[in-house]
Parts: structure tokens; C-alpha cells; sequence
């Protein structure tokens, strides 16, 4: 019994270690970073308030309701470079998007700012707990991204690189960021 | 017979003889539902059936074919659709219907023998499809039903149709034995065969079986893979040969034998050079070909090998020598057909054609309201593209007014779409205006064959844009044009874009709607975007995923765009992302390259309502005007008739720059729309202007300039300005208190049919005596407003309506201007109103404090003391105990909540009523009331709630401290 009860312990222990509840930057200050970190900046866009979000790879990170608020926001955090993947998606305590496995890739670059798309979520007709459907999908919306980050991060931005990182390969970023756009 | 049928008729027949007019058509007439579509022919030849469509309602209706009367059979509500009908047999129809977004049936059937007889309609508690009469047994029909499991229509019933009227789906009449994999129907009257068709699970091989109605045995199954066979079945030639229009062994789609039991194709029974066939008829069994259509210079020409179909070709070409037709219906008893006459300067016309007396006859026109319009022809033009390869086009050229402007319009796609010889109402819309246009058929598009098509995969930026250029050249230099510009959706976007960039000096605007502009972002616009199946579906389009992507795509080449841009999207577009869009606005904003930009909010790759082509034409073509310095139209120029419309259109525009509903708001924009509306004579936008000049929204704020648009609007009708002017007045905001003047404009509001609002406020007029000598009856009557609703009053009362009453009822109870003769009246009519049971009430608090959000709802702070903050609200939930609710839980009463507000600076002066409510319920109603903060001056210092009975006793108040933050 003891040995059940001391199982338990590490399971709750590891459970509540493994995952980290992250909040967005607010201010424009460039965090001094080991070399194996780097930013994470996601869009979020949802016309219901979403509970949480699990990502998980190098290390396994948790988005709170507070950053998944109905409406268009985006999330920088500062994180472990390497590759990621979204766990789950979950809209309320009951009702958890079903993710496809091997669409929901990422990877955080080193050093730099690794934009990995906007989180689109539509739901529809909440009935009795049960959202009638829902369509959940990773936009590239890099334009926007990037117009984000010169209006409310451009001390950021003036420092680092900032990459596509979802899935698929784009050059956008790259393009705009190594001046083939004279101003 | 219904007025809408009677105009149609009207307009069809009528305006025919009118000489034609070249005008600006607007765009609402253009851009439309027809009024009539889908004809077919009773049995008995006596009528021409058709849907019908009028201000958004659907009918089916009847158009007897000797009296010429048009009469409505079934007429739907706003929110349901007709989709489709048949006749079963000369009195009754089978309707498909849409009802709060599910497929319903509905029978439409007159008593037999009564010609005279009165149709009626029954709505049918099953759901399913109807898939043939049967000609050998004219009083019964095959018909699918869903059972009520299961969402496929899977039972199949041949059923009396009087058994069908009366709902009668009798076991009996069930056909039993059919395969539960082959769950769709179809049956072939020629061969008299039931087809089931329907998809294996594991390999999505299509499964075709037959047999007789009689017996469930298979005579056939055969197991088909579609993947790797392209082709189109016409009919079955025999039980093992299908006819089908194919092009796996031929340049062109041509028609084939194909052999279902080899799987393979066989004879070639008709193939044409050039052109893919679109359509073919076929004799079953001795595969004889009937008829075989094909687009000849986008064309649609039918070639027929029957002679008495052939001999009937050659009369009509001579009855409608420059237009083309097709047959819509067909009635092989009585030898009637309808032909559909249309050509790319008719939007279509149906005609009854008597095989016996070759004689073709009108019978209704599908959008009668243009017909008095001078609508262009196109010119038909060849080119040959550098390489040798003949290109068709089409030049519509405008007449009168003529701007000399050259439109450009590549088609979307590229690869799979094409342009026909048919009505655009896009390019009538530009013409009408004085622009020209020209639309070509430039290699990937559909139509001349398989070589042609895939010249154009891979080719975006490249030979496709050589191919316009070169019919581009051409036009230029047989016609006198100062200007050209390059227009299109989709495709038509990109191409306009690299066409601009390739010849600056050539393009002196672009537009580019729902574009793509960036190839690499198809393969990974989402984590869908980059399954295998969507990028080989990119890949058949734009070439292999490359870095030479790169060199055609215009973001990253937008330094050589000169040409100022307008660029459209669509914030839902789930084809070419909307990404696409913003991308290019970004780089050419970064580059000061002149460019502007219009997102649509709820739409997708195009637009799913007409106004929004009316909207994006309108606004297309005041950019086209502006960059090009043309004159703007003149109210001159626009027939009287249709001057409203027009108008109404940049009225719309304005709109929506005024709102977040459909696009971003833009109050500049929206101004500047209005300003055009008002030139134009749109009186609602003065008003509007008006707004803007009042709030400084758009335009700098001038009260005075506002003053004078609210009176010239209010003088050429608008009832919005009559009634904000009344407003003005009777508040005494920006002008002098004047309650006369306020009374008049009220009354002219009213007679200009503004909602009953405008009642509300009168009758307090009557009741204070402002303005109007006191009158409590009036006051009462015009308070009255279930009674305007029964009396239809003209003056539309609405939830609004009803809301301001309310506020208006409390105030006058509080009023310290009124009689108590008039307050007892008042009171009087509430209790009639609302259907109280009594006055004698007691009130309590429940909950009160700073209102906030917790997971169960809203929750109080139980504080009396308030931060003072705007984004703070005080709510207070009563708690009110109704005499003889112990007896009567639904015994009703009524209360006055009221919030005194003292300031601590006597200059902000608060109306003392401002926050006055009724309230009505039973003693279980949720009875609450609160109190923004950011509604009252920054010196309150407290506010007091004040309850009070109707009889102005007060039952309960309760003060709130305001802190300063």
C-alpha cells in the first residue's frame, strides 16, 4: 500500500513538473538567451475561448485560457530550441480537438524567432457542453506575424531573426529580413 | 395572379419593342438570381413551368401556354429555397425544398380532370429524391426515401402517385433486394433497368449494378476504378457499354464506347479537332449518335445527326441567326420544347418551340429588367502566340460613353477554366460604364483539347501572360485606346499583377481580386496545405515545388510593379489564402508603391451574396476612374429611373466602411462614398454626411456643414434626418432647445415612415405639452404600439420600438411635468399593455455591487463603495415579493428603477431622468438593473438607486459611494 501511495506521489510529481504553464512576453525587452533558446511566436485566432494548449518536445509547455482568449492574439515565449508538437488542444474541461498525428509539427530555431503560424479554431453552436463543430487548423499568416512584431516587439526584432517554423517550407520571412526589399 | 408574375410577364413582353439604351447598368441588375429558371413542360403540354424569383422569395409557377397567364403554385417563405421540381403527371409536381436548412419534399397536385382546379401543396414527412416516373406506368413513380436511421436515402419505393399525396409509403410498395452497398439510384426508362450505384469502402472503386424493377436479381455488377479512368458517362448503350466523353485516347474529349465488363474504351463514335465535346446524346442499343455539342470559339454549337432534330437547327438559325440556344426541355408527346436563346449580349430568353409549326415563341425573358438596356456584343478574335499556337478572345468594346480604356481581364484558374461567348455580367457592368474589355482563352484554359490544357501547367508568368500579351497587342493596334489597366479574380489576379510588372509602361492600373501572388505559399498556406494529395493538386497547376517558384511570383519581384494596385480579399478564402492578399500589400506598402486594399470579412474565394459584387464592382470602378483621371458619372448620364439604384450602391459601399460587420471600418472611405451617393441624389447619404461633419468622423468636424445636410436631407425625404433633427431640437444639442421645431421634424419623420420610434417621442411631446399643446389621449394612442401593429400603422414597430418605450414610460412616471390625471392614464395603459395583476409590491436587495465575470455567470461584490473607473459597472439584483404570488405565481407587476446621480461639480448637468427603466415580470423574473460608469460625468460622488411602484412610491433605495481611482 505504501509502495502504491509513493507511486502515485511521483506520478502526480511528474505529471505537474512536465508540463509548464507559459505566459506571452509583454514587453519589448530581448531576454539574453542561452545559446539552445529561442522565441516562439504563435497566432491565436478563435471565435470561442479555448481551456488550454499542450505542446511538447524538448520541453512541454501549457497555454493557458488567459493567452486563448476569443479574438486575435499572438504568443511570444522564450523556449528550448528543437523540435515540437502540439498535444492536445482543449476548448473547455469536457470537449478536446482531435489531432491528426504529423500535421501539428514545429521546430524553435536557435537564437531566433521562430513564427510557427496562427492556431485557427472556429467552433460552432454550443449545446449542452458539446460544440457541434469545429474546425482547427495551423494558418500561415506570416505577413501578419511579422507586422506584429514591428509594431509591438521591434527592439526584438532588430535583434534576432525571425523564421517561419510551422509546417511547410516558406521563404517569406527570410526574404523580407535579408533586405531584397529596399524601404 | 401574384404582381411579381405579372411584371415579369410585363417586362418580357413589353420592353422588347423599346429602343435600347446605352447607360450605366446597375450593378444590381447585373449582378442577380434570374427571374425565372429551370422550365420544363407539363405532360400534357398545357403549361411551361419554372422557378421563379422575386426580392429574394422563390416560387414555382405556371405559365399556361395558350392564355399566357403566369400563375404562383407554391410560394415559399424569404428563408426557404425551391431547388428543383418534376412532374409526375399533368396535375401534380414533386418539389425539392429547402426549410430551416433540410431538404424536405413537398407535392404540388390539383384535383385530376379540373383544369380549372385550385393547386394545392403538402409538405411530405419523408425526405428523399425522386428518380424517375415511369413511362410504362404513368400513375406510378420510383422515388428514394431516408429512413429514419440513417442519413443515405436508401429505400426505394414505386409508388402510386396519389399514394404519394396522401403519404402513403406502404411496405408494399417497397423494392426489396437491393444491395446495401449500392445505395443510389437511377433508372434507365430507355432500357428499361434499375441502376444501383455506389462507392466500395476500402478501395473507392465505384459500384454499378442493374436489374429489373421486377426482380432483385443482379443481371450486372461491375466494380469500376475511377482513379485511373477519366471520362463523362452520356447513357448505356447496350447492359456492358456505356457511351462516355473521354479524352484519355484522344487530344479532344471525344465520345467512346466504354465496356464496363474490360473496363476499357472502344469505338470512337464522334470526335472533333479542335474543340472537347461538352455534351452528347446517344441512341441506346444501336449506339447511334443523336447530337454532340461543343464550344466553337467559346460558341456553344450543337451538331445534330437526326434529321428532324437537324432540320429543326436550321430553322432556328435562321429565326435567331446571331444568338445561341439550347434546349432546356422536352415534351416528345405533344412536340413542344423550350429552347433557351441566349448570347453574350442577352442574358437569355426562353422561347416555347412547336416542332410541328417550326415556330419558336417568347415566352419569358430571365432578366427582363435588362432588356432595355443596349447590352454589347463581343467580337470574336484569333491570335497566334509566338510559338504558332492559335489563341481565341474576346473583345467587348464599349459604345457610348467610351473612355477609351482598355480592360485586360485573364480568367481564373489557369489550368481547367475558360471563357465562353455568353453574357458576363461583370464585363457588361464595365462596358456600360465606357470601359472595353478584353478576355482571352490563353493555353491551359479548357475546351481545345488535352495539349492545349497542359501547354498552360507550370506556365504562370510565362506563356500563359505571352499568350494575352500578344492578343493584347493586337487589339491595341487596331483600335484607339488611351488607356489600359488589368483586372481579375483568382488566377486572373496574379496574371493581372505580372502582366502590370512585365509591361510598365503598358498597364496603368491593376486590380487583383482573391489573388495569388506568392506560388511557394500554396504548398504550406496551412498543416493541411502540406497532405500529399493538396500539393500534387498545386503541383498540376503551378509545376513542381521549386526556387524558380520564386522568379514568377510577384511578392517577390514587387519592385517592378509601377501601376498602382487594388487588391481584394477574402478573409475566409480557403483557395488562395488571404495571406496571399496581405503579403502583397505589405511588400508594395513597403516599397511607397501606390496600392489599396479592401478584405472581406465573411467571404471566401468570391462572394456568396449579389451585393457583394456590387459592391466590388462599385468600388472597382471608382479606383479605375481615379487612376486613370476619367470623370466620375454624372447623374446626367444615368437613366432617371435607375438613378436610386446606382446611388444606393456607393451609398452601400459607404456603409460598410461605416461598420466592422463586413469589411474594416473606414470612416474616410466611408465619406467619401457618401459624398458620391449624394451626388448622385441619395438623400439618405446626406444624412449620413451629416453624421460624419456632427461626430468629425471621416471629415472634419463643422456643425454648421452637418446642420445643412441634415435640412437638405430632411427636405428631399430622408426620414433618418428628419428624425435626428427632431432630436437636435427637442435635446437642444449643438442648436437651440426649440420643442417646436422638434415637434415638426417628428411629424415629418413620421410621415416619412421612420419606425415607430418617431411615436414614442411624440407622444411624450403630447403628453409634456412641448412643442404641441398637452393632449393625453394622443399621447396614449401613439404609445399604443400592439395597436399599430394591428392597424399596420406605416410607421414599422420593432423590438427597438418596444425597448424605447420602455425608457420613455419610466421617465414619464417621474416626470414631474405631467398632471396626475395624465400620470394616472399612463399608468392606466401600462397595466392594460402588459398585462399586470397588480401594483401592490414590496422590494428588496439581493446581490448588489461592482458587477464582475465568474464561471458560474455574474457575480456582485456585495461593496457600496465603488472605484470610480469607466470600465466599472454597479448592478443591482432586486428582490421583489408581488401580493398574491403565493396564489398566482404568474401574477405580474411592474416598477420604475431609477439612478439619481449627485456630482460634486454642479456644471454637469445630468438629466435627471436619463436613467429611468421599467421593469416587468412575476416574482421569479431575474430583476436587475444597472449602472455604467462610463456614462456619467467624472465629478458624481455617489449614486442612488431609487425603486417606486407605478404609483411613484417608493419601495426601496440603496446609495453607492463613487472612489476615485
Amino acid at each position: 500500500m505504501k509502495y502504491n501511495v509513493f507511486c502515485l506521489a511521483v506520478v502526480v510529481l511528474f505529471l505537474t513538473s512536465c508540463v509548464n504553464k507559459v505566459s506571452s512576453i509583454k514587453q519589448d525587452i530581448d531576454l539574453k538567451l542561452e545559446a539552445d533558446m529561442g522565441y516562439l511566436l504563435m497566432g491565436v485566432d478563435s471565435n470561442v475561448s479555448m481551456k488550454d494548449v499542450d505542446i511538447v518536445g524538448q520541453s512541454n509547455i501549457r497555454l493557458s485560457s488567459e493567452d486563448l482568449r476569443p479574438g486575435t492574439q499572438y504568443i511570444l515565449i522564450d523556449l528550448q530550441a528543437g523540435d515540437y508538437q502540439f498535444e492536445s488542444i482543449k476548448l473547455n474541461s469536457i470537449f478536446e480537438v482531435e489531432l491528426v498525428e504529423g500535421y501539428w509539427n514545429f521546430n524553435v530555431r536557435p537564437s531566433g524567432i521562430s513564427y510557427i503560424g496562427h492556431l485557427d479554431v472556429k467552433a460552432d453552436t454550443f449545446f449542452l457542453h458539446q460544440f457541434t463543430r469545429t474546425n482547427v487548423e495551423l494558418t500561415n499568416r506570416s505577413s501578419e506575424a511579422l507586422q506584429f512584431m514591428e509594431t509591438e516587439f521591434p527592439n526584438i526584432l532588430s535583434k534576432r531573426t525571425m523564421y517561419y517554423e510551422g509546417p511547410g517550407k516558406d521563404p517569406f520571412l527570410r526574404f523580407m529580413q535579408e533586405e531584397n526589399i529596399n524601404e | 395572379m401574384n404582381k411579381f408574375l405579372l411584371l415579369i410577364v410585363f417586362c418580357s413582353l413589353l420592353i422588347t419593342n423599346q429602343s435600347l439604351l446605352a447607360v450605366p447598368i446597375p450593378a444590381e441588375k447585373l449582378f442577380n438570381e434570374p427571374a425565372v429558371k429551370l422550365p420544363d413542360l407539363s405532360p400534357d403540354g398545357q403549361y411551361a413551368s419554372f422557378l421563379a424569383n422575386h426580392s429574394g422569395t422563390s416560387y414555382l409557377s405556371l405559365l399556361d401556354l395558350e392564355t399566357k397567364e403566369l400563375e404562383g403554385i407554391l410560394i415559399l417563405d424569404n428563408d426557404q429555397t425551391l431547388t428543383d421540381y418534376n412532374w409526375l403527371d399533368a396535375n401534380t409536381l414533386l418539389v425539392s425544398v429547402i426549410i430551416n436548412g433540410q431538404n424536405r419534399l413537398v407535392v404540388t397536385y390539383r384535383e385530376a380532370n379540373s383544369n380549372n382546379g385550385k393547386w394545392q401543396n403538402v409538405l411530405l414527412d419523408q425526405r428523399g429524391y425522386l428518380v424517375s416516373r415511369l413511362p410504362d406506368d404513368n400513375s406510378k413513380i420510383l422515388i428514394a426515401v431516408q429512413t429514419y436511421n440513417s442519413n443515405t436515402y436508401s429505400e426505394l419505393y414505386k409508388l402510386p402517385i396519389q399514394g404519394l399525396i396522401q403519404g402513403d409509403f406502404d411496405a408494399k410498395h417497397l423494392i426489396s433486394g437491393l444491395p446495401p452497398e449500392q445505395r443510389y439510384f437511377a433508372y434507365d426508362s430507355q432500357i428499361d433497368r434499375l441502376i444501383l450505384m455506389g462507392v466500395d469502402t476500402d478501395s473507392e472503386n465505384l459500384l454499378i449494378a442493374i436489374r429489373t424493377l421486377e426482380k432483385p436479381q443482379l443481371l450486372r455488377s461491375f466494380n469500376i476504378d475511377v482513379e485511373n479512368i477519366d471520362f463523362l458517362p452520356v447513357g448505356f448503350l447496350s447492359e456492358t457499354t456505356l457511351a462516355v466523353l473521354s479524352n484519355k485516347d484522344s487530344n479532344t474529349q471525344s465520345l467512346f464506347e466504354f465496356d464496363l465488363i474490360t473496363q476499357s474504351f472502344g469505338k470512337q463514335l464522334y470526335s472533333h479537332n479542335k474543340y472537347d465535346l461538352v455534351r452528347a446524346d446517344v441512341s441506346p442499343f444501336s449506339g447511334e449518335v443523336n447530337s454532340v455539342s461543343f464550344n466553337d470559339h467559346g460558341r456553344l454549337r450543337t451538331e445534330y445527326f437526326n434529321q428532324q432534330d437537324a432540320n429543326n437547327s436550321v430553322i432556328l438559325r435562321q429565326q435567331f441567326p446571331d444568338n445561341q440556344y439550347i434546349t432546356a426541355a422536352k415534351n416528345d408527346v405533344t412536340g413542344q420544347s423550350i429552347l433557351f436563346i441566349f448570347d453574350s449580349d442577352k442574358p437569355g430568353s426562353y422561347y416555347l418551340f412547336d416542332h410541328k409549326a417550326q415556330k419558336a415563341e417568347l415566352l419569358l425573358a430571365t432578366f427582363p429588367a435588362l432588356e432595355q438596356y443596349d447590352t454589347v456584343k463581343n467580337q470574336l478574335l484569333n491570335v497566334t502566340s509566338e510559338d504558332g499556337t492559335e489563341i481565341e478572345a474576346f473583345l467587348t468594346l464599349a459604345k457610348k460613353p467610351n473612355l477609351k480604356t482598355l480592360l485586360v481581364m485573364p480568367h481564373g484558374g489557369p489550368v481547367g477554366v475558360r471563357e465562353v461567348d455568353a453574357f458576363s455580367p461583370e464585363v457588361q457592368y464595365f462596358v456600360s460604364r465606357g470601359f472595353s474589355v478584353l478576355r482571352v482563352n490563353f493555353r491551359g484554359s479548357s475546351g481545345y483539347g488535352k495539349e492545349f490544357l497542359e501547354a498552360g501547367v507550370g506556365e504562370l508568368g510565362k506563356l500563359i501572360e505571352t499568350d494575352i500579351t500578344v492578343a493584347v497587342d493586337k487589339v491595341l493596334k487596331e483600335n484607339d485606346f488611351e488607356h489600359t489597366c488589368a483586372m481579375g479574380s483568382s488566377y486572373g489576379g496574379y496574371s493581372s499583377v505580372i502582366l502590370a510588372m512585365n509591361q510598365p509602361d503598358r498597364y496603368e492600373c491593376v486590380v487583383g481580386a482573391f489573388g495569388v501572388y506568392d506560388l511557394p505559399l500554396l504548398f504550406n498556406s496551412s498543416n493541411w496545405a502540406v497532405l500529399e494529395e493538396e500539393q500534387i493538386r498545386w503541383e498540376n497547376v503551378v509545376g513542381e515545388q521549386s526556387d524558380e517558384l520564386l522568379d514568377v511570383s510577384p511578392v517577390y519581384m514587387a519592385e517592378k510593379l509601377k501601376a498602382p494596385t487594388l487588391l481584394i480579399g477574402g478573409v475566409q478564402d480557403k483557395i488562395a489564402s488571404v495571406e496571399q492578399t496581405r503579403r502583397m500589400e505589405y511588400v508594395l506598402r513597403r516599397l511607397n508603391k501606390p496600392v489599396q486594399s479592401l478584405y472581406y470579412k465573411n467571404e471566401g474565394h468570391g462572394h456568396s451574396k449579389w451585393n457583394g459584387d456590387w459592391h466590388q464592382s462599385t468600388l472597382t470602378y471608382q479606383f479605375l476612374i481615379e487612376q486613370l483621371g476619367l470623370s466620375p458619372l454624372q447623374k446626367e448620364q444615368i437613366l432617371s429611373t435607375d438613378l436610386s439604384k446606382i446611388s444606393e450602391e456607393y451609398y452601400w459601399v459607404g456603409l460598410n466602411y461605416d461598420s466592422t460587420k463586413n469589411v474594416n471600418i473606414n470612416r474616410k472611405l466611408a465619406h467619401k462614398f457618401y459624398l458620391i451617393a449624394a451626388s448622385l441624389g441619395h438623400v439618405e447619404a446626406l444624412y449620413q454626411l451629416g453624421r460624419d461633419l456632427e461626430n468629425g468622423e471621416g471629415a472634419p468636424a463643422d456643425f454648421q456643414k452637418a446642420l445643412a445636410y441634415y435640412q437638405q436631407a430632411s427636405e428631399e425625404g430622408s426620414a433618418y434626418a428628419s428624425y435626428h433633427l427632431g432630436t437636435l431640437y427637442s435635446d437642444g444639442k449643438l442648436v437651440p432647445k426649440d420643442p417646436l421645431k422638434a415637434f415638426e421634424y417628428y411629424n415629418l419623420a413620421k410621415s416619412l415612415k421612420f419606425n415607430a420610434t418617431v411615436n414614442v417621442k411624440l407622444a411624450k411631446a403630447y403628453c409634456l405639452g412641448e412643442g404641441v399643446t398637452q393632449n393625453t389621449n394622443s399621447c396614449i394612442e401613439l404609445l399604443d404600439l400592439n395597436q399599430q401593429v394591428n392597424d399596420k400603422s406605416p410607421n414599422l414597430v420593432n423590438n427597438f420600438s418596444y425597448a424605447f418605450r420602455e425608457l420613455e414610460l419610466a421617465k414619464l412616471l417621474l416626470s414631474e411635468q405631467i398632471s396626475l390625471e395624465t400620470r394616472t392614464q399612463i399608468k392606466l395603459a401600462i397595466q392594460r399593455w402588459y398585462e399586470l395583476d397588480t401594483l401592490a409590491v414590496e422590494v428588496d436587495m439581493d446581490e448588489y455591487g461592482k458587477i464582475g465575470q465568474s464561471a458560474t455567470g455574474i457575480s456582485y461584490d456585495s461593496s457600496s463603495n465603488i472605484e470610480f473607473s469607466e470600465n466599472n459597472i454597479i448592478g443591482v439584483l432586486l428582490d421583489v415579493d408581488i401580493d398574491g404570488s403565493y396564489k398566482n405565481r404568474t401574477a405580474k407587476t411592474g416598477l420604475v428603477a431609477h439612478w439619481k446621480i449627485n456630482t460634486s461639480n454642479e456644471a454637469d448637468e445630468i438629466d435627471d431622468k436619463k436613467f429611468s427603466y421599467l421593469l416587468i415580470g412575476t416574482k421569479y423574473k431575474y430583476w436587475y438593473t444597472r449602472l455604467g460608469l462610463s456614462e456619467i460625468p467624472e465629478s458624481a460622488i455617489s449614486a442612488e438607486l431609487q425603486v417606486f411602484d407605478l404609483d411613484r412610491n417608493l419601495k426601496f433605495s440603496h446609495t453607492f459611494n463613487l472612489i476615485p481611482e
